[in-house]
């Protein structure tokens, strides 16, 4: 699976390009581990090239929320699909972290966020 | 075919590898033991078949001891025998020992002259066959020709020579000429009634047989009628007129129908024993498979009840687990059918001697092949059937719920009436579940039940029987008999013996025969033949064991007879009352003078008495005895020491123009008891493999037990028992299948071995049942239970409460 | 209106037991339209699974009437019944229930071959389609002990649909999964629906049932035909909230 990341505004934009199964969970999990310990901890996933996410993927992005949050910073989903949003609603992630329609709109919440 | 149900039948039998093996192993073991079994006796009595022509067999033959020194009209004789009712050709033989070797050889070999009083081509009874090229022998020309089995043996062609040891020849021996080979396919017998070996049969014209074997009249009479029945009624007669008409005595009758030859009957009679229990291995590696499918089955419940949501039939799931069981046969019958054939042809190679024939290169029996196949997928198809019928019927309802312990557990009245015993709980649970899965032990029991009884009685006859043959040769003092071809000057030979042989303590005089004792049917022969032993009571030939009467105790002379046990039971005579005894087609009366106990149906008398009534007489018409019967000084010589002395005795004999057989006593004791040995064994392999088929199925069964009462050890875990206790309880259930089992066992050993005695027509006096079997069925029991016992045992003990839950 | 996929007149089951006769379901009236999505919710032996087992015939009522697609599923006999279900209904067992022998794809084609439909390429292909909608394909050729929980959950799902039953039951798939696992297997029921599928889902997850349009409550052997209340999906979601915040 292709991963691509960028940053603007200070803030990490990943692009995960794909299926989520348990392979490219772990290596999403590496790239993601490998940005915080970089640093950064401000992170947006953007999933809008994702079609599916299986419960490794899940697995994964709860683990790197809780670090992102322990750090001090957060990370922000966007652009979920119909699916990966019920999939999403089911387990309750929908409240544990912020959902927005685009990466754009994530990226704002942190400096909203940031701004209180 | 569909794709489903057997990719389901094969990948369930590679998933459960061991129990697959176990299965298939048995059926190998089965199919192995039919096929290698029926080939052999298949392809043994097609050879005696083929061999034995019908129309060339006698109807009758009669062994006859020959007067010395007289001058014998044969064919007179033979025309007069021709003339007794309803026989239709008469022909003489005369088979003797005859040392021979190679050109070269140090030593002699034994061997034997056959020769018959017809020329070769006119022979019609027993007829031998020119083999390859060559000629018959001629008279007077030092011709000789050998059967092609000794041919083949040393080697030996037409135009070799061999040199020939004749009474009062070179000691060097004489050269005779090899003229042809001959094929003789026909058992002949000695005067010492030893089957003559064919890689030592020679064949002479008559004339230059006498002068061969140093003897002037026949040892055998051979006689057709004009049809078997016809021979029944009338061999009595044909039995007298040797006596009326001849000089010879008459010293063993037998007849035969040629139609059922004894030959192919005894092969069949014993081939058709060792294949039953081929077919009986057989039918309990089936019960093995029974348990097997059963136990699969059971745990199969909740996949057979998905399949079953799946759309699978009855029928469907019927064809999978019954495909299971025939997919076990397949790979046991294949390697089965393949090695059995093998085996079975090397077994008739090695029996066909024993069994008087000769079978040569190799072939298959198809018969045999077949006969496995089909029981080889037959038997576990059968097996399988009442398991995968039971267990498929379970709805889809009971195969998803099934908790695994039993709702109506505990009602019945033997249930209550058994919870008031006060026993241990462990012991009282161990029986309740023992009583529970009834069918499945019930099976296991009765293989366990089986192979112990078979086990028990076969080992009890054979110890019995080792015992009383044991026995047998104990009553004889003597350890060689010597039957000169012509009756002898006995203290002549005597003297002869005693200076020239080292080693013997005493030379005594011996008749050996048969004779008509009236109201006496043989349980052997079916005639009223008893076999006659006249002897010298006041040497120590022989040592009998008198229970009633006093016989020759006061008088080492007395006339009268000794009868066995058997005979004066059958009889119901005692010392006092009087049998009578025809012999020379006359009639005599003569007084029991005691009972003895002995094996074999017997009669002995004084020798002198016997020689005159049977007319056993010299050419002064003094009573002359058949046989010697020699003692040695060394009182428990080795089979090669008494070898030795015989060499050395013939030696001495034929130096002084005396050519004689001679019967190697402890040989034949050997060669019996090796003979019962062997056919014990086979017996007793055939109980083992039935006892380890039990065990495994034990093992199984408890293995099965363990795997569906996970929960109850679980519970049982939860409320504090221990391991031992858990182990203890499994190892308890083992110890009760397996000691009913023998309890049950006993009487049934006693049982197979009264009816293997009457199958094997063994009719020895005494012979029984030995009680040390069932200790040793005992001792067997407990080892195989507690061993298959104790897997399970620990298994269950090991199983933790997370474990249990975890497959829950 | 169009007929209904299921109904269910008067529906009685009573068990004997040695305490007395035991009513599991006393009566139940219901429709079941093509197309909808049911889940089933409510307490531990309330009779949820005896209900989903009227439904497919596994077990039969002690008295009433439960039609499926047309068939009287109360009364056909065994036989008929087997092959009927082979067709129509897709069952999805909370222990998954494959069969460990079989490879992943053979167990999806299990059910054609039982049901003898398509000939060998055809199944083979249809099941690898299954697969791949389930998002298990690259799992085709191991055997269902080398998979996890959800993966195996879903080639059961791929396995119930290879029929194209007109009606798919789960009697609680997600109750063997980790939540992680449920939430995505559970996804596969919402988007079973959106093309088309009837699924009647029987759990005592609740989260997992919030956004299902018809949930009923079996207690007592009666089913409430009203929705979870608001205040009971709002406490769902609280509990789901302070679950997630442990982590």
């Amino acid at each position: 699976m292709e991963i691509t990341q960028r940053v603007e505004d200070g803030i990490t934009v990943v692009q995960p390009d794909g299926r989520i199964d348990t392979l490219a969970a772990e290596q999403l999990d590496q790239a993601l581990q490998a940005t915080m310990a970089g640093g950064d901890h401000k992170i947006v996933m953007d999933m809008s090239k994702v079609e599916y996410i299986s419960s490794a993927g899940l697995r994964s992005l709860a683990a790197v929320l809780v670090k992102c949050r322990e750090e001090g910073g957060d990370m922000k989903l966007a652009a979920l699909n119909e699916r990966v949003t019920r999939v999403f609603k089911i387990i309750g992630f929908d409240i544990l972290m912020s959902v927005s329609d685009t990466p754009e709109a994530a990226i704002a919440e942190f400096s909203a966020s940031a701004a209180s | 075919m569909f794709r489903s149900r057997w990719r389901k039948i094969l990948r369930d039998v590679w998933a459960r590898k061991s129990r697959s093996a176990m299965a298939a192993t048995a059926i190998f073991v089965g199919v192995l033991g039919v096929v290698t079994l029926l080939s052999a006796g298949d392809l043994l009595t097609s050879q005696l078949k083929q061999d034995l022509r019908e129309e060339d067999l006698p109807m009758q033959a009669v062994f006859v001891s020959a007067p010395g020194g007289a001058d014998l009209d044969n064919a007179a004789y033979l025309d007069a025998l021709g003339e007794s009712p309803g026989v239709t050709r008469v022909e003489g033989r005369a088979v003797r020992p005859l040392a021979w070797k190679l050109p070269g050889d140090a030593e002699f070999d034994d061997g034997f002259i056959l020769a018959a009083w017809e020329p070769f081509d006119e022979i019609t009874i027993q007829p031998m066959r020119l083999s390859g090229e060559g000629r018959y022998p001629s008279t007077g020309q030092h011709e000789i020709a050998i059967e092609r089995r000794m041919a083949d043996k040393h080697g030996l062609g037409v135009g070799d020579q061999i040199l020939l040891r004749t009474p009062g020849g070179d000691a060097g021996g004489d050269a005779w000429t090899i003229t042809g080979l001959v094929f003789m396919p026909y058992p002949s017998f000695s005067a010492a009634a030893a089957a003559v070996p064919s890689d030592a049969s020679m064949f002479a014209t008559f004339e230059d047989a006498q002068a061969l074997g140093g003897f002037v009249g026949f040892s055998t009479l051979y006689a057709r009628y004009t049809d078997f029945p016809t021979a029944q009624e009338q061999s009595d007669s044909f039995f007298a007129a040797i006596a009326q008409e001849t000089p010879y005595v008459a010293v063993y009758n037998y007849i035969d129908d040629p139609a059922e030859s004894f030959f192919i009957t005894q092969t069949a009679q014993i081939t058709g024993m060792l294949s039953m229990l081929g077919i009986i291995a057989m039918v309990v590696a089936g019960l093995l498979v029974v348990n097997i499918v059963n136990s699969i089955v059971g745990e199969d419940k909740r996949q057979i009840g998905v399949m079953k949501s799946l759309g699978a039939t009855r029928w469907d799931n019927f064809v999978i687990y019954a495909g299971i069981a025939i997919t076990f046969g397949v790979i046991g019958t294949v390697p089965g059918v393949v090695i059995g054939s093998y085996l079975g042809a090397l077994m008739a190679q090695a029996m066909d001697e024993t069994l008087l024939t000769s079978i040569e290169g190799f072939s298959l029996s198809s018969s045999a092949i077949l006969t496995g196949i089909v029981m080889g997928l037959a038997i576990p198809f059968l097996a399988a059937i009442v398991p995968v019928f039971l267990g498929t019927r379970v709805t889809i309802l009971q195969a998803m719920t099934d908790v695994g312990i039993s709702g109506d557990y505990g009602k019945s009245r033997w249930a209550r009436a058994f919870n008031a015993v006060p026993l241990p709980t462990n012991t009282k649970q161990a029986v309740t579940n023992v009583m529970r899965k009834k069918g499945r032990l019930a099976l296991t029991w009765l293989t366990l039940t089986l192979a112990a009884a078979s086990f028990m009685g076969i080992f009890g006859m054979f110890v019995s029987i080792n015992d009383k043959i044991g026995g047998l040769f104990d009553a004889f003092g003597y350890e060689i008999v010597v039957v000169p071809n012509e009756r002898q000057d006995f203290e002549q030979v005597r003297g002869l013996i005693l200076a020239g042989v080292p080693g013997v303590e005493a030379v005594d005089p011996g008749i050996g025969l048969a004779v008509e004792l009236e109201d006496y049917v043989s349980p052997e022969t079916d005639t009223s033949q008893l076999q006659m032993t006249g002897f010298d009571p006041a040497a120590g030939s022989m040592e009998l064991d008198i229970v009633a009467g006093t016989a020759w105790a006061d008088d080492p002379a007395r006339e009268g007879i000794v009868l066995t046990r058997g005979v004066a039971n059958a009889l119901d005579k005692a010392p006092g009352d009087t049998v009578a005894l025809v012999a020379q087609g006359q009639r005599a009366e003569i007084e029991v003078i005691g009972v003895a106990s002995f094996a074999i149906d017997q009669g002995f008398m004084e020798w002198r008495t016997l020689a005159r009534l049977v007319g056993s007489t010299n050419s002064q018409g003094e009573p002359a005895p058949t046989s010697m019967l020699i003692q040695l000084v060394n009182p428990d010589p080795t089979v090669e020491e008494v070898d030795d002395v015989i060499d050395e005795l013939d030696e001495v004999l034929l130096s002084d123009g005396i050519a004689a057989s001679h019967v190697n006593q402890i040989g034949v004791a050997e060669e019996i008891a090796q003979l019962i040995t062997m056919f014990g064994s086979i017996f007793q392999i055939a109980a083992i493999v039935m006892a380890v088929i039990g065990a495994i199925g034990l093992l199984s069964t408890l293995s099965m037990s363990v795997f569906e009462r996970l929960r109850e050890i679980g519970i049982m875990r939860s409320i504090g028992a221990g391991s031992v206790t858990i182990a203890s309880q499994f190892l308890t259930e083992g110890m009760l299948v397996g000691m009913s089992a023998w309890l049950v066992a006993v009487p049934l050993a006693y049982l197979i071995a009264g009816g293997l005695l009457a199958s094997m027509e063994i009719e020895i006096e005494g012979v029984g049942f030995d009680p040390s079997a069932l200790w040793i069925g005992l001792i067997g029991m407990i080892v195989i239970t507690v061993l298959a016992s104790l897997g399970p045992s620990l298994s269950a003990a090991r199983k933790t409460v997370s474990e249990i839950l975890r497959y829950q | 209106m169009p007929e209904p996929l299921v109904q269910i007149n008067d529906l009685v089951k009573t068990y004997e037991t040695p305490a007395g006769p035991l009513s599991v379901l006393q009566g139940i009236d219901m429709e079941i339209g093509r197309g909808e999505f049911i889940a089933l919710v409510g307490p531990s032996g309330g009779g949820k699974s005896t209900f989903l087992n009227m439904l497919t015939g596994i077990d039969r009522p002690t008295s009433g009437m439960v039609v499926v697609d047309g068939v009287d599923v109360s009364t056909t006999s065994e036989r008929k019944l087997t092959r009927w279900r082979a067709r129509n209904i897709g069952i999805v067992f909370q222990f998954f229930q494959l069969l460990p022998t079989l490879t992943v794809l053979e167990n999806v084609m299990m059910p054609m071959d039982f049901a003898r439909v398509h000939d060998r390429q055809e199944r083979s292909d249809k099941a690898m389609t299954l697969l791949e909608r389930f998002d298990v394909a690259d799992q085709a050729d191991k055997t269902p002990d080398l998979l996890s929980g959800g993966q195996q959950q879903r080639v059961a799902i791929a396995r119930a649909l290879a029929n194209d039953p007109v009606l798919l039951v789960g009697d609680e798939p997600t109750g063997n999964l980790d939540h992680m696992s449920a939430a995505v297997v559970f996804e596969t029921f919402y988007e079973l629906r959106d093309q088309g599928q009837t699924v009647v889902i029987v759990t005592h997850d609740r989260e997992v049932v919030q956004d299902v349009p018809t949930v009923l409550r079996l207690s007592d052997g009666l089913v409430d035909s009203t929705s979870l209340e608001a205040a009971a999906k709002r406490q769902t979601r609280e509990q789901q909230a302070t679950r997630l915040a442990d982590l």
